[in-house]
């Protein structure tokens, strides 16, 4: 089972990228669950999710890298002895820090084949984060492992190439891919840069 | 001293409301958009600007539609989509920075109240008001179906 974390801000369009992601594996022929968290007590994405058809564990009412680590270790477990997926995408709330949420599974003693961050970059409001969320946005993001530069389809090239340098200087070493999770746009050729 | 959750280190807060829609259909779904943006509207008046997450589903059985509103310029983004029924299930949940908590859920209430769709929420939500959002709200119309579980009469 691989795992991938797709880790961002609130808004920064994790949702529709996990389910573009899910499809895109579906037809590869791979199995996927998606375990879904929410700060809310209700979650909302689980229901969005289970309406496209696809396997949906939910973890509403805290956040899985801190307040809800136990039972993310156990949701964990469970989808491994349960649906035994190729991939499991894990989508944590949007004031998660996605480096926990790694640190709980691979502490979850459950056989992963690898487990890698995605950190998902909103675009749009790239500015307003800064200014207003600085240090907790880098947190968010340093640890990952490929971060996708979402919503790239509603910027201009010269808006797209700013953000992009920022990042690549800011979070050196760390590979880029600039998407769409709403078109689809850049989605192939970034995960084709994945580890696995 | 206790560890902060990354929500405190973020200042993040967040109100999940449970539920029933009776009677959904397009203006209900247009009712419902705007209600999302008074709550926007209301955070950004309070916070200084709209930073977070709004987002609703109604669904019957699993089958729904989800609106999700990040960014007031963009307006509310309607996703899927659900038939006219006499009765769906709502979940509703606002992540955002910068607002109290209690202040927002307050608010949330009133708008779902003021909205002019017929919402039954469920139970768990304490308005500083005083008022009892629950069970609170006229119903302007005869139900005849024995779906609501909130304990009325409708």
């Amino acid at each position: 089972m691989i795992v991938y974390v797709l880790g961002g801000f609130l808004g920064s369009g994790k949702t529709t990228l996990l389910m573009r992601m899910a499809s895109m594996y579906i037809k590869m022929g791979k199995t996927v669950t998606v375990l879904v968290n929410e700060m809310g007590e209700i979650g909302v994405d689980g229901t969005t999710i289970k309406s496209e058809g696809y396997n949906a564990v939910e973890l509403p009412n805290g956040c899985i890298c801190c307040s809800l680590s136990g039972e993310l270790q156990s949701s964990v477990k469970n989808i491994k002895r349960d649906y035994d997926p190729d991939v499991m995408l894990v989508e944590p709330t949007g004031l998660a820090l996605p480096h926990k949420v790694e640190e709980v599974i691979r502490t979850s003693d459950v056989d992963l084949e690898s487990i890698e961050i995605m950190g998902i970059i909103d675009c749009l409001r790239f500015d307003l984060f800064l200014e207003k969320r600085e240090a907790f946005f880098k947190t968010q993001i340093k640890y990952s492992d490929m971060i996708l530069l979402n919503k790239m389809d509603v910027v201009t090239s010269e808006e797209r190439n700013r953000i992009m340098s920022w990042i690549s200087e800011e979070f050196q070493g760390i590979p880029v891919y600039a998407v769409s999770g709403k078109t689809g746009e850049g989605l192939v050729t970034a995960l084709q840069g994945l580890k696995k | 001293m206790k560890e902060q959750t990354s929500a405190e280190m973020a200042g993040g807060i967040a109100v999940g409301i449970t539920g029933h829609v009776h009677g959904f259909n397009a203006d209900a779904e247009a009712r419902l958009d705007n209600m999302m943006m008074d709550v926007a509207e209301w955070i950004e008046k309070n916070a200084g600007m709209f930073l977070g997450h709004i987002k609703m589903s109604v669904a019957r059985e699993d089958k729904g539609l989800t609106l999700n509103l990040v960014d007031i310029g963009t307006g509310v983004e309607h996703h899927n989509c659900l038939a006219p029924c006499v009765l769906a299930d709502f979940n509703f949940m606002a992540a955002v920075l910068d607002v109290d908590q209690e202040e927002l859920e307050h608010f949330i209430l009133h708008a779902m109240e003021d909205s002019g769709v017929d919402l039954c929420i469920d139970d768990g939500h304490e308005c500083g008001c005083g008022k009892n959002h629950e069970h609170d709200h006229e119903h302007m119309h005869k139900h005849d179906h024995e779906h609501c579980e909130c304990g009325h009469h409708h």
